[in-house]
C-alpha cells in the first residue's frame, strides 16, 4: 500500500468512494466466480482488511470531518442513484462506512438519523416517523446490520406497514418501531398485516426499481 | 390326451332284475308316506328302519328320487300346517310352550326321516342340487310355522314383551326363552336377525331413550350413572342367558348410545353433581363409573379429560393468582402439592391410571404454575422451610417423599434457572447460619436436581457444601497453629469460593478491635497456607453471639448479625451514640445499618437499644442508648434472624435482572453451537432450535434471542446472507 502521507493531502470523497467500490466489487467478483468456500471466506476477510485500511486512511486524513454529510451530499448529487438500485445500495452502505468514528464498528444515533434523512429522503415513506422513533427510543449505537436492514425494510414495507412480517428476522429496533406505529395509529384494524409478507415477496422487492 | 386310447378296464354294473311293476313307485311311496305320518304321530315304534331305508333306497335307485323328494315336501308341509294350527290355537302363555314342544317333536321326526332317507340325501340330492332333508325340514318349519302370518308377529311380540317384563323386574321363564331363541338361531342366523334381533334392538333403543330421558330429568349425575351401569350389566347378562353371543356388542351399543352418548355433555356438566362436583368432592366411585361408562362411547374420555383439564386450569389459575395465598409461600406450595395429590389419587383410583389423563394433569400444572412468575422462588422457599425445620422428627422415607414431590413441581417450571438462583441464595443462608436440619436431605435434593438437570446445574451448589467442609478443617488448622487463643473459638471463618456463592461484592465494615485482630491473624494464617489467593470479608453475611449484661444485672446471650455486633460493641465505650456516629464508626452501608438498628431498637421483646425520639423508623438524627430495662424470658435472645423470606419488590426486580443477564451468554452459546454445526440457517429455525436447546432451563424469549443474534452479527460471529436476509451464516 502506498504510504498514506503521499495520498492524504488530496483525498476527496470521490476518491474514497472509488476505492470503496473497487474493494466491494472485487469481493463480489470473487464470489461470482465461485471460488471454493475457503477461498471465498479468505477473500472476504481480505476485503474486510482492505476496508479497515481504507477506513484508517480516511480517519487519518480527513481530520475535521464536520462536513461529512456535506461531502456525502456532494457525492450523492454526482452519482446516478435513480436508475440502478444496486448502485444506490452500495452508496447506502458507503454512507455507513463514512459515518463511523474513532475506529468504532457502529455509529451514533444522531449520526445515523442525520444520514438516513439525507440518503433515504424520498425513498422511505415512513422516514420521518422512523427517525423520530429512533431518536427517542434507541439508546445504543446503530449497528451495521441494523443500518442495512433499514434499507431492506424501507423497500419491503408500505406506508400502512403492510408487508411487514413479524417473523421476518428484522432487527429488534425495527420490530419495536412497527409495534410503536401500530400503537400510535391505535389500531390493529387489519391483523393480516402480520403475515402478508412472505419470503419470496421480501426477496423480490429487493430487485425492484427504487420508488420515485 | 383325449385321443389316446383309453386302457381303463370297464366294470360292468351289476344288473338288477328290473322290477316292472308299474305301480311299484306308488306303492313304495305309500309305505314311506305312511311311515312319515306315523313318525309325526309319535307312533314310530312299530316301524322297521331297515325296511323303510331299503324302500327309499330302491326308489332312488329306480329313478323315482323326484317322486320321493316331492312327496316328502308335500307330506311334511301337510303336517307342519297342522302343527301350525295347534300352535295358533294355544292360548296366552301356552303359546311359547306349545311352539317349543312342537319344535322338539319336529326335530325328532326330522331326525328319523333323515335317517330313512339317508340314501336320497347322499346321492339324489347332491346330483340334483336340492336341499338336504334336514335343512329342508328346517326351511319348511321356518316357512310354515315361524313365518306363518298368524304366528310371526305373535311370536315376536311375545318375545319382546317377555324381555320388557324382565326389564321391569319380573321373573320370566328364561329356559323357555333360551329354547325359542335357540330355535331361531338354528333356523339360520338370518332368521334370528330378521325375525328377532333387529326389532329387539329397535325396541330396546326406544325403551332406553325413554328411560334415559326420564332418569336425566330426575336423577343427579352419580345416580344416573349407577342406573346406566346397572342397565348395561343387565343387558350383558341377558345375552349370556338367552341370546346369541354376537348380540352382546349390538345391544350394549344401543344402551351406550341411548343412555350415555346422547346425554354425555348434559351429564358431565350437570349442575351440583356433574364431573366438576365429583372432582371437588373426591367421589372416586362415581368418577370411576363415569370413566368406565364413558370409555365405551366415542369421545367419551376426551369429554371427561377436557372438562377436567379446564377445571384444573381454572382452579389452578385462581390458586396461583390469589393475593391471599401469595402471602405465605410455604402454604402456597403446600396447596399446589395437595392439589397434585388429590388429582393423582383420582387418576389412580378412578381413572385406571390412564396415561392420557396423567398427561392432561401434567400439562395443566405446567400451565398454571408458570402463570405466576414467583413460583420458582416459592418452591425454593418451601424447600428452605422444610430443610430448616419442617423435617424435624420426620422419617427418612417421608423426607424423600416430600423432596420427590418438590422435584415434581420443579419439573413443571419453565424457568428452572430462576429456581436455581433462589435455591442458591436460600441454601447459602441455610449453610451459613447453620440452620440446615439434615445434611442427608440437603444432599439428596441436590442429587435429584443433578439427575434432572445435569452436572452444570448443581456444580456450584456442591461447591458450597465443599466450602463448608473445607472451612471446618481450615478452622481446626487455624486454632491448632494458634494455641494461645485457647479453646474458646471466638472467630469462626467460612471461606467461600467466589462464584459458587451468591455473594455480592460488599464493603467490609469496620470490625471491633477485638475482632479485627483475630481476623488479621486468620488472614495471615490462611494466606500462608494457600498462596495466590485473595481474602475479602463478607461482613454482611455473618452472625455473632454476644454476652451482654444490662442495667439491673440481667444477663443475656444475644444472637445477632455481624453488623449488629459491630454496633453493639460500640456501646461498651459510650452510653449514647447518634446515628451519624454509629455510621462513621462502623462504615456499614446506610440501608443495612438502618435495618439493623431498627431490629434492635424498634422490635418489641428484642429492643436491646433505646432510641430517641421513639418512632418506628430510623432517622439520621436519632440517638441510641443501651436499653437498661431490657427483659426477656429467655437467656438466649435471637435478634433479627436472617430468615429467608419472600423477596421484596425491588429485590425481585434485581434477581430478575440478574437472571436475564445470566441468560444472555447461555443464549449466545446456544446460537453459536447451532450455527457452528449448521453453518447456514434461517432465522426462524435458529429461534426454534435455541428455544429447544434451552427448554430444560428456561423459556427463551424470541426478542431476547434476536438481540443476541444481532450482537453476534456485530461481533462478526455471524453474518446475514447477501441475498436472503433471513439466512444467517456462521463466520469461522
Amino acid at each position: 500500500m502506498d504510504s498514506p502521507a503521499v495520498v492524504s493531502s488530496r483525498l476527496t470523497i470521490f476518491d474514497i468512494y472509488g476505492r470503496y467500490c473497487e474493494i466491494k466489487s472485487k469481493n463480489a467478483d470473487v464470489c461470482a466466480e465461485g471460488y471454493r468456500q475457503d477461498d471465498e471466506s479468505q477473500k472476504a476477510k481480505f476485503s474486510r482488511e482492505q476496508l479497515a485500511e481504507l477506513f484508517n486512511l480516511v480517519e487519518s486524513t480527513v481530520h475535521t470531518r464536520i462536513s461529512v454529510f456535506d461531502e456525502l451530499f456532494k457525492l450523492m448529487s454526482q452519482l446516478d442513484l435513480m436508475t440502478d438500485f444496486s448502485e444506490f445500495s452500495r452508496f447506502y452502505d458507503f454512507v455507513f462506512f463514512m459515518c463511523r468514528e474513532n475506529g468504532q464498528k457502529n455509529i451514533t444515533v444522531s449520526r445515523a438519523v442525520t444520514a438516513w434523512r439525507l440518503v433515504l429522503a424520498g425513498r422511505f415513506r415512513l422516514l420521518n416517523q422512523w427517525c423520530d422513533f429512533v431518536e427517542k427510543n434507541q439508546q445504543h449505537n446503530v449497528s451495521e446490520d441494523t443500518w442495512q436492514q433499514v434499507l431492506a425494510f424501507s423497500r419491503c414495507v408500505h406506508e400502512n406497514l403492510e408487508g411487514y412480517d413479524p417473523e421476518g428476522a428484522w432487527p429488534v429496533l425495527i420490530d419495536d418501531f412497527v409495534e410503536h406505529m401500530y400503537r400510535v395509529s391505535g389500531s390493529n384494524e387489519n391483523p393480516n398485516f402480520f403475515c402478508s409478507c412472505g419470503d419470496s415477496e421480501s426477496q423480490s422487492c429487493g430487485y425492484e426499481e427504487p420508488l420515485p | 390326451m383325449s385321443n389316446q386310447k383309453k386302457r381303463n378296464f370297464q366294470i360292468e354294473a351289476f344288473k338288477h332284475r328290473v322290477v316292472v311293476d308299474p305301480k311299484y313307485a306308488e306303492k313304495t311311496w305309500n309305505i314311506l308316506e305312511h311311515a312319515i305320518h306315523e313318525i309325526y304321530n309319535h307312533n314310530a315304534s312299530g316301524l322297521s328302519f331297515e325296511e323303510l331305508y331299503r324302500n327309499a333306497y330302491n326308489m332312488v335307485l329306480h329313478k323315482f328320487g323326484d317322486k320321493l323328494y316331492s312327496g316328502l315336501v308335500t307330506t311334511m308341509t301337510l303336517h307342519l300346517k297342522e302343527i301350525s294350527k295347534s300352535i295358533e290355537a294355544a292360548q296366552g302363555g301356552l303359546f311359547l310352550e306349545e311352539l317349543n314342544r312342537k319344535w322338539n317333536d319336529h326335530n325328532k321326526a326330522l331326525q328319523m326321516i333323515r335317517d330313512i332317507l339317508m340314501y336320497m340325501d347322499r346321492t339324489y340330492i347332491p346330483s340334483t342340487h336340492k336341499t338336504p332333508v334336514h335343512e329342508l325340514g328346517l326351511n319348511l318349519w321356518r316357512d310354515n310355522i315361524i313365518r306363518c302370518n298368524k304366528i310371526q308377529t305373535r311370536l315376536l311380540n311375545t318375545l319382546l314383551e317377555l324381555v320388557q317384563r324382565e326389564r321391569t323386574g319380573e321373573v320370566i321363564n328364561r329356559g323357555l326363552m333360551r329354547n325359542i331363541i335357540k330355535m331361531l338361531m338354528d333356523l339360520g342366523s338370518s332368521v334370528y336377525q330378521e325375525d328377532f334381533e333387529k326389532p329387539f334392538l329397535e325396541v330396546s333403543a326406544e325403551f332406553y331413550r325413554g328411560e334415559s330421558q326420564a332418569f336425566i330429568e330426575c336423577c343427579d349425575c352419580g345416580e344416573y350413572l349407577k342406573k346406566a351401569e346397572r342397565r348395561l350389566n343387565e343387558e350383558m347378562e341377558r345375552v349370556t342367558h338367552y341370546l346369541d353371543a354376537k348380540s352382546e356388542e349390538k345391544i350394549t351399543n344401543v344402551v351406550e348410545k341411548e343412555m350415555i352418548a346422547n346425554h354425555m355433555l348434559r351429564l358431565v356438566h350437570m349442575e351440583n353433581s356433574g364431573l366438576v362436583n365429583m372432582l371437588l368432592d373426591d367421589k372416586y366411585e362415581d368418577l370411576g363409573r363415569m370413566y368406565n361408562l364413558f370409555r365405551r362411547v366415542p369421545n367419551g374420555l376426551l369429554t371427561i379429560r377436557e372438562v377436567m383439564t379446564s377445571h384444573l386450569r381454572e382452579t389452578g389459575k385462581q390458586l396461583v393468582s390469589d393475593p391471599e395465598r401469595l402471602k405465605d409461600p410455604v402454604e402456597f406450595v403446600q396447596r399446589l402439592l395437595d392439589e397434585k395429590d388429590k388429582y393423582d389419587n383420582i387418576i389412580s383410583s378412578a381413572f385406571n391410571n390412564d396415561k392420557t389423563f396423567q398427561n392432561a394433569l401434567n400439562s395443566s400444572f405446567e400451565y398454571f404454575i408458570n402463570l405466576n412468575p414467583r413460583s420458582p422462588e416459592f418452591i425454593s422457599l418451601f424447600v428452605d422451610d422444610k430443610l430448616r425445620k419442617g423435617l424435624k422428627g420426620v422419617t427418612e422415607e417421608d423426607v424423600e417423599t416430600i423432596l420427590d414431590k418438590v422435584m415434581m413441581l420443579f419439573r413443571y417450571l419453565q424457568e428452572k434457572d430462576v429456581f436455581e438462583k433462589y435455591y442458591k441464595q436460600h441454601l447459602a443462608k441455610r449453610l451459613l447460619s447453620g440452620k440446615t436440619v439434615s445434611d442427608d436431605a440437603e444432599r439428596s435434593l441436590i442429587v435429584k436436581l443433578k439427575t434432572e438437570c445435569g452436572y452444570q446445574f448443581t456444580s456450584k451448589l456442591e461447591g458450597m457444601f465443599t466450602d463448608m467442609k473445607t472451612s471446618q478443617d481450615t478452622m481446626q488448622g487455624f486454632y491448632a497453629s494458634h494455641p494461645e487463643l485457647g479453646d474458646s473459638r471466638t472467630l469462626v471463618v467460612q471461606v467461600l469460593t467466589t462464584g459458587s456463592w451468591p455473594t455480592q461484592p460488599s464493603v467490609t465494615c469496620n470490625l471491633p478491635a477485638e475482632m479485627s485482630v483475630l481476623c488479621e491473624k486468620f488472614r495471615s494464617y490462611y494466606l500462608g497456607t494457600h498462596t495466590g489467593r485473595r481474602l475479602s470479608w463478607q461482613t454482611n453475611m455473618g452472625t455473632a453471639d454476644i454476652k451482654a449484661s444490662f442495667g439491673k444485672g440481667q444477663k443475656h446471650e444475644l444472637n445477632v448479625s455481624t453488623y449488629q455486633m459491630c454496633v453493639l460493641m460500640l456501646f461498651n465505650n459510650s452510653d449514647r451514640l447518634s446515628y451519624k456516629e454509629i455510621e462513621q464508626a462502623t462504615d456499614i452501608p446506610a440501608p443495612d445499618l438502618k435495618r439493623c438498628l431498627q431490629s434492635m431498637a424498634c422490635v418489641k421483646g428484642k429492643n436491646v437499644l433505646r432510641k430517641e425520639p421513639m418512632s418506628k423508623d430510623i432517622g439520621e438524627d436519632d440517638a441510641f442508648f443501651v436499653n437498661d430495662k431490657f427483659t426477656s424470658k429467655f437467656y438466649k435472645v435471637k435478634i433479627g434472624t436472617v430468615v429467608a423470606q419472600k423477596e421484596s419488590e425491588p429485590e425481585k426486580q434485581e434477581t430478575r435482572q440478574r437472571v436475564e443477564e445470566d441468560r444472555k451468554p447461555q443464549i449466545e452459546a446456544a446460537v453459536v453451537r447451532i450455527m457452528k454445526s449448521r453453518r447456514v440457517l434461517d432465522h426462524n429455525n435458529v429461534i426454534a432450535e435455541v428455544t429447544k436447546q434451552l427448554q430444560s432451563r428456561f423459556l427463551a424469549n424470541p426478542t431476547v434471542i434476536k438481540k443476541r443474534i444481532e450482537s453476534l452479527i456485530e461481533r462478526d460471529f455471524l453474518e446475514r446472507d447477501n441475498v436472503d436476509r433471513k439466512l444467517y451464516r456462521y463466520l469461522a
